[in-house]
């Protein structure tokens, strides 16, 4: 055999293996693209959205056992030269000449002849066609067909029902968004703009949206980011400042107009030479005072004013000016701190709420549940978060009712958009009284879940109980009123604790408690927060 | 014996191409006919010609006999037909000297074509005497045994119509022929064709375009021609194919024969294929030539069961349905299972 049939063959075997591939490919392909079709009628039809990826996926899968199968063909000699010479259309020519190949033998050697010229001058395409399967190619025209109609349906309206309420939530969301970055805006806070940036392009990322996962998807990133700028003890540093600020207010430490915390600082440090020392030495006190308070919030605040208390006694006015000048510094900047986290506190806490709606959470369900002997339920609408809760207590059948509403506090940077303002309204439900005294009391509290005092009901109705209508095989007692709690609500803790961090650090700022005091309450209100997340 | 190559291919192909020429201007309109007697004429081997009366038999054998330039013999077969009649006797005569002797006096089968019309109206004793002349190629008379000449061919005809009185051939003796031959009778064309020239006078005879020794070199170079291994193992697979005890019988095989084709059968079809090759001037044998040979190697070697005869189901229907099933070694570009 000579070189040039022995290259013959190679490209033979070579374009055997691409006749393999494009024949498995033709009979495979169709149910490649009807499984795409499938995919993408999935993705159109339905929340989930991974048609692009998976179909990506799928080819390259595809493609890959094609090659891999096409490699892995075993191949030999006679296999191509038997394909040869059919597809030539000279039967058993280059077989033949395979097997008769005896130089000595005036047959073999004119039957190798042959086909060393065969292989001179036959063509290998010509050899091995590229099969052709027509029905299979249709089958695949119409998945084609299929596939291309549904991907482009989606961007020529969406998906028919599920999609166009899908839609029109996410923009809802979007439009909520973009008010809320118009709100950061003109808030008075320096991160106002970075804030409205990041809220900006999340509106159109929910509008560019085609399905609420990649909503939700676009939220979670959003205020992943978001977190990212929180500062862990802003709790702290707002309650020292606001501590600070309600101290010097009730007591300045300069007479004349009222001033704020940072301008008495300065305004003391320039006014120290015109102090008697018996004021001196009540400033140092009051300076040492202050610093102790300061201490677990903004233990830079504090250590300026120690400093400053520090040089007063020692007379080095010079020395405390500098120090009281640093305190004002720090105090104004820890005002604008407070302020920029609080407000991206309540940015995040607005990304939450439309998150929980986009989510579903938006139909505000809320369920009460008795609690102790007596179960019951309750539904609230609207915007808050209501709860209604019956309780019964004591032997005998109770029944409750209550209405509580829920209202976000005042106090925010960013105005109107606070998610936990409404009303709500919630019904306690009935609860059926087992054995038990009227002492007993409600069962732990779920973990997750908290008493609310704010959506707390009327605490003066009482239930009537009838001891006889008891089912359960406890011992009677007596016959009498049991009261009950109608309209308490029980919410979970994570949807409470922000307003209660709030709510502590407003409370450790205007309350006149020892320092020793508030690092306690300040220590229980952290690691609250810190379990809950 | 001529060698085989590239120029004495090129001879026999063209005589054999004269040879059925030469045939083809007696013998109208069945080329396939003429194909198949060159082809067991070369391949040496017999031939059953099975056909209605008139259609040609004996005019093509005389014809063959003419072309090739060989010698040539007719036996009728009739019932009181005896095996002295065919293989030759001892009759007593009287010398020059004037003693009485035993004097061999051959029969018609020391021939190079024999043409044993109506086989099957002869008593199978008569039968059984052509039979060692076919497979041995040699007759005993008076347990003295007496070679044929060569080449030596029986081409034997019946009529599948008239069979009483007649004895079927036995198996054994079927199978002693290489190809069995269906001869149709002549379409309308072709037969006005035949009208025109035996009825206007002055038949031409056929000429001759080949002698005994060039028919004999193609004989011997006929087994010379290749044959791959893979379409050995077809002819093999068909043979076994015909086996109804056989695991590559198909369920019709199964229901319809009763005893499947000897190995006989592959041997002719080999040899027929050779002789087709070497007829088309070719050096290699193809799976086409196999399957051009089937019927005619196995229809008379398939044994019919009851079934069949019921349902009419001839072994030319079964032998195209084995090689419908039965495919050669492939490696053709399919698509992932």
């Amino acid at each position: 055999m000579t070189d040039s049939t022995k290259g013959f063959y190679r490209r033979i075997r070579l374009r055997m293996r691409l006749a393999w591939m494009a024949d498995s490919a033709q009979i495979y392909a169709p149910y490649l693209g009807w499984s795409i079709l499938g995919l993408l009628i999935a993705d159109w039809l339905t929340t989930w959205a991974g048609a692009l990826r998976y179909s990506l996926f799928a080819v390259l899968a595809f493609v890959g056992a094609l090659l891999i199968g096409a490699a892995l063909l075993r191949i030999g000699e006679w296999e191509a030269a038997r394909s040869a010479e059919r597809g030539l259309g000279l039967p058993a020519t280059l077989t033949t000449a395979l097997e008769f190949n005896d130089a000595d033998n005036d047959i073999h050697r004119r039957i190798q002849s042959r086909a060393n010229e065969i292989a001179a001058t036959a063509s290998p395409a010509r050899a091995i066609p590229i099969p052709v399967r027509p029905d299979k190619l249709r089958l695949l025209g119409y998945a084609a067909a299929l596939v291309l109609g549904v991907a482009i349906l989606p961007a020529l309206g969406g998906a028919p029902a599920l999609s166009a309420d899908t839609d029109s939530a996410l923009d809802a969301e979007a439009e909520e968004v973009e008010k809320l970055a118009e709100a950061v805006r003109q808030a008075d806070v320096s991160t106002s703009e970075e804030i409205a940036e990041e809220l900006e392009e999340l509106a159109q990322l929910l509008r560019d949206a085609r399905s609420l996962e990649e909503g939700l998807a676009a939220l979670d990133s959003t205020d992943k980011r978001l977190s990212s700028r929180s500062d862990p003890m802003f709790l702290a540093q707002k309650a020292a400042v606001q501590g600070l600020a309600r101290d010097l207010a009730l007591r300045p430490l300069v007479d004349g107009a009222p001033l704020d915390a940072a301008s008495q600082l300065e305004e003391l440090a320039a006014e120290l030479d015109q102090l008697s020392e018996p004021e001196l030495r009540a400033l140092q006190d009051r300076l040492s005072d202050l610093a102790a308070s300061q201490a677990s919030g903004n233990p830079g605040l504090s250590s300026d004013l120690a400093d400053a208390s520090r040089a007063l006694s020692t007379g080095d006015l010079s020395a405390a000016r500098d120090a009281l000048d640093r305190a004002a510094s720090g105090q104004s900047s820890g005002v604008v701190g407070a302020r920029d986290q609080q407000a991206l506190s309540e940015v995040r806490r607005s990304l939450g709420a439309i998150a929980d709606r986009l989510a579903g959470s938006d139909r505000a369900d809320t369920n009460g549940q008795g609690e102790g002997q007596g179960q019951g339920q309750g539904q609230g609408q609207g915007q808050g978060q209501g709860q209604g809760q019956g309780q019964g207590q004591g032997q005998g059948q109770g029944q409750g009712q209550g209405q509580g509403q829920g209202q976000g506090s005042p106090g925010g940077v960013i105005s109107g958009v606070r998610p936990g303002d409404g009303n709500a309204t919630g019904q306690g439900g009935q609860g059926s009284v087992g054995p038990g005294s009227s002492a007993e009391t409600g069962g732990e509290p779920q973990v997750s879940d908290v008493y609310d005092p704010v959506d707390r009901g009327n605490l003066s109705d009482l239930l009537q109980v009838d001891l006889e209508g008891g089912t359960a095989d406890g011992d009677l007692v007596g016959r009498g009123e049991a009261p009950t709690e109608r309209g308490q609500s029980v919410v979970p803790y994570a949807q409470v604790l922000p307003e209660y961090l709030n709510e502590a650090a407003d409370a450790l700022g205007a309350l006149r408690l020892p320092p020793s005091m508030k690092g306690i309450v300040q220590s229980y209100f952290d690691q609250l927060a810190a379990e809950v997340r | 014996m001529g060698e085989l190559n590239d120029r004495t291919l090129e001879i026999y192909s063209t005589t054999a191409a004269r040879i059925e020429e030469s045939v083809a201007s007696r013998i109208v309109g069945q080329p396939e006919l003429i194909r198949q007697t060159l082809v067991g004429l070369l391949a040496s081997g017999h031939i059953l010609l099975e056909g209605v009366p008139g259609l040609g038999k004996t005019e093509l054998v005389k014809s063959f006999g003419s072309a090739v330039g060989m010698n040539f013999a007719r036996v009728q077969f009739t019932p009181d037909l005896m095996p002295a009649d065919i293989v030759g006797t001892q009759v007593l005569e009287d010398d020059e000297a004037g003693h009485r002797q035993f004097r061999y006096r051959a029969g018609p089968v020391f021939t190079n074509l024999l043409l044993a019309d109506e086989i099957n109206r002869a008593t199978p004793k008569t039968q059984a005497a052509l039979l060692e002349a076919m497979q041995e190629r040699q007759v005993t008379v008076a347990g003295e045994t007496r070679q044929l000449p060569e080449p030596f061919v029986v081409l034997a005809t019946q009529n599948p119509i008239e069979l009483e009185g007649t004895y079927p051939l036995p198996e054994a003796q079927l199978d002693r022929f290489m190809f069995k031959v269906a001869v149709r009778p002549p379409t309308a064309d072709v037969l006005e064709e035949i009208l025109n020239r035996t009825t206007s006078g002055g038949i031409e005879a056929v000429p001759q375009v080949a002698d005994r020794r060039q028919v004999l070199d193609m004989i011997m170079l006929t087994p010379q021609i290749p044959m791959t291994s893979h379409l050995v193992r077809y002819v093999a697979e068909l043979v076994e194919a015909t086996q109804p005890e056989g695991d590559t019988a198909s369920p019709t095989i199964k229901r319809y024969v009763r005893y499947g084709s000897s190995p006989r059968g592959g041997q002719a079809m080999v040899m027929a294929a050779k002789a087709a090759a070497l007829i088309d001037g070719r050096l290699h044998v193809t799976a086409d030539d196999i399957r051009w040979a089937a019927p005619a190697a196995l229809r008379h070697r398939l044994v019919l069961g009851y079934e069949a005869a019921a349902e009419g189901i001839s072994p030319d229907v079964l032998v195209r349905e084995i090689l419908q099933s039965s495919g050669e070694p492939k490696a053709e570009i399919r698509g992932a299972p």
